[in-house]
This record gives structure tokens, C-alpha cells and sequence, in this order.
């Protein structure tokens, strides 16, 4: 899930200005597979473990209080549009622990923050990201 | 589909067979003791041993608990007879010994539970 330009992002209960893009990536922690004798190939595959990651992207303007310190937890909100089209906004939510939060320097596009969070279930069985439709 | 003695236990997962070793015991010679300086071999077959490994898969938490619950039934019970694995291949008068999970059971798309099951051909 990629939603560029959200709005309303807040971090940790604190707004979250100047973000790109945000991206929710999912991996297999642990992916398990099994083959029989009858042949070469797989004939059952899972991810028991599964990871939700977020990037956040924003661009920084000026001089910046100490960003969000890895392994702080709280929530993160936002609004966006999951298509290009003019389909509803959704609101994101997620309980997220901060993975990291680095700030990136280049001569072309200044200074910008990226902050990697990882996203927690409330019971390891729910899925950890929630979207909800915003009515207008 | 693998059976023993007739009954399918494990067929709700893949699983694959591997057979132990056959033969005599024996020992090597000892180099410090002057009277076995050969190779002795102990008068008796060993058993034929097939290690099964595979997964069980539940179409639910409940199902999958049922399947092992009923395999440790008949593991405890020394069930006997002939096991056929996938490919036909039949061995008589073989014995369920033991049953182990390999791992936690496994939570993703389906519940799972990988293990190895061990039969024996007791003399």
C-alpha cells in the first residue's frame, strides 16, 4: 500500500507535518514449505510470521525538535486515498513501534526525515493496519 | 495417501518417508585393547526403522488438535501393521513408535504442524 501525500498524520498522539508518502510493506518473517515424494516441486507453502512495516517520507522545513526514538510505541493516524482515482478517503490506523528515524541530507531536494515503524496486532491474529472510510 | 495398519493419519499434509539403516551393529577395532583388533559384528539384524516427516494441516485450530490428539492415540497403543507410504511401497508388520512435533504448530493462511513420526519393525 503506497498513499502518497496523506493528510492529518499524526505519530505517536503528535501531528506529523510536511509527509510524501507513506508505505505499508508486508514480508514473510518465517515462510515454511514442503515437498513430498512423488516430486520436485513445493506442494504446500505459508508465512506463519509476518511482518507490516511503514516508511513514512516527509520533507523538513527549518530546524527539528528530536524525531521519534526507536522503539517508542504509540499510534499512527492518517487520511488518504488509497487509488489515483476519485475514490472515498480512508482513514489509516495502526499501533506502530519506531524502528528508526533518519534524517537525510542532499543538495537537490534539502532535508528530508525518514522514519521506519513496525506495526503491532492486537492479538497476533488481527491484521495490525486498519482502513477505515472517511465520509465526506 | 500413506496408510498404517489401514488407517490414515496423516494424509490431511505432505509428507515424505526416509528409511534408517539396515544391517548388522558393529564395532570398530580398539586400538588399545590387544584382543579385539578387528571389526566385531553382533549376531543380530538390526530393525528396520522409517522416519516419516511432514505436516499436518487443520481446516481449523480444533481439527488440527484432533488429528494429533488421535495419532498420539495410536502412537500410545503401538499401532501395528503394514505401512504403505505415497508411492505404494508397502512394509509389513511395521510399528508406530513415536510422534513429534517439529515446531509450534504454524499459524498463517492454515493452521499446520510439521513433525516426524518414527516406525519400527520389532524382532
Amino acid at each position: 500500500m503506497l498513499i502518497i501525500h496523506p493528510t492529518d498524520v499524526t505519530l505517536l498522539g503528535a501531528p506529523l507535518p510536511g509527509v510524501e508518502s507513506i508505505a505499508v510493506s508486508r514480508e514473510a518473517a518465517r515462510f515454511v514449505f514442503e515437498r513430498t515424494d512423488a516430486g520436485p516441486h513445493t506442494v504446500f507453502a505459508d508465512a506463519p510470521e509476518q511482518a507490516v512495516e511503514i516508511t513514512i517520507l516527509r520533507a523538513i522545513e527549518g530546524p527539528q525538535p528530536a524525531g521519534p526514538i526507536p522503539g517508542q510505541q504509540g499510534a499512527l493516524v492518517f487520511i488518504g486515498a488509497l487509488s489515483g482515482a476519485d475514490g472515498p478517503a480512508r482513514r489509516v490506523s495502526a499501533a506502530v513501534v519506531v524502528r528508526s528515524a533518519r534524517i537525510e541530507l542532499s543538495r537537490r531536494k534539502g532535508a528530508s526525515q525518514r522514519i521506519e515503524l513496525t506495526a503491532l496486532s492486537a492479538d497476533g491474529a488481527a491484521d495490525p493496519i486498519t482502513v477505515q472510510e472517511v465520509n465526506p | 495417501m500413506s496408510t498404517i495398519a489401514g488407517q490414515s493419519l496423516f494424509n490431511s499434509g505432505p509428507h515424505r518417508f526416509l528409511h534408517g539403516h539396515v544391517g548388522r551393529l558393529w564395532a570398530p577395532p580398539l586400538r588399545l585393547d590387544a584382543l579385539q583388533d578387528r571389526i566385531v559384528v553382533f549376531p543380530t539384524n538390526v530393525e528396520l526403522v522409517i522416519r516419516q516427516s511432514g505436516r499436518l494441516i487443520g481446516s481449523s485450530e480444533a481439527d488440527l488438535w484432533a488429528q494429533v490428539a488421535l495419532i498420539q492415540t495410536r502412537c500410545q497403543a503401538l499401532l501395528n501393521g503394514a505401512l504403505i507410504d505415497n508411492s505404494g511401497n508397502t512394509w509389513t508388520d511395521m510399528t508406530l513408535l513415536e510422534f513429534a512435533p517439529e515446531t509450534t504448530a504454524d499459524r498463517g493462511r492454515a493452521v499446520s504442524l510439521a513433525y516426524t513420526a518414527v516406525y519400527a519393525r520389532l524382532l
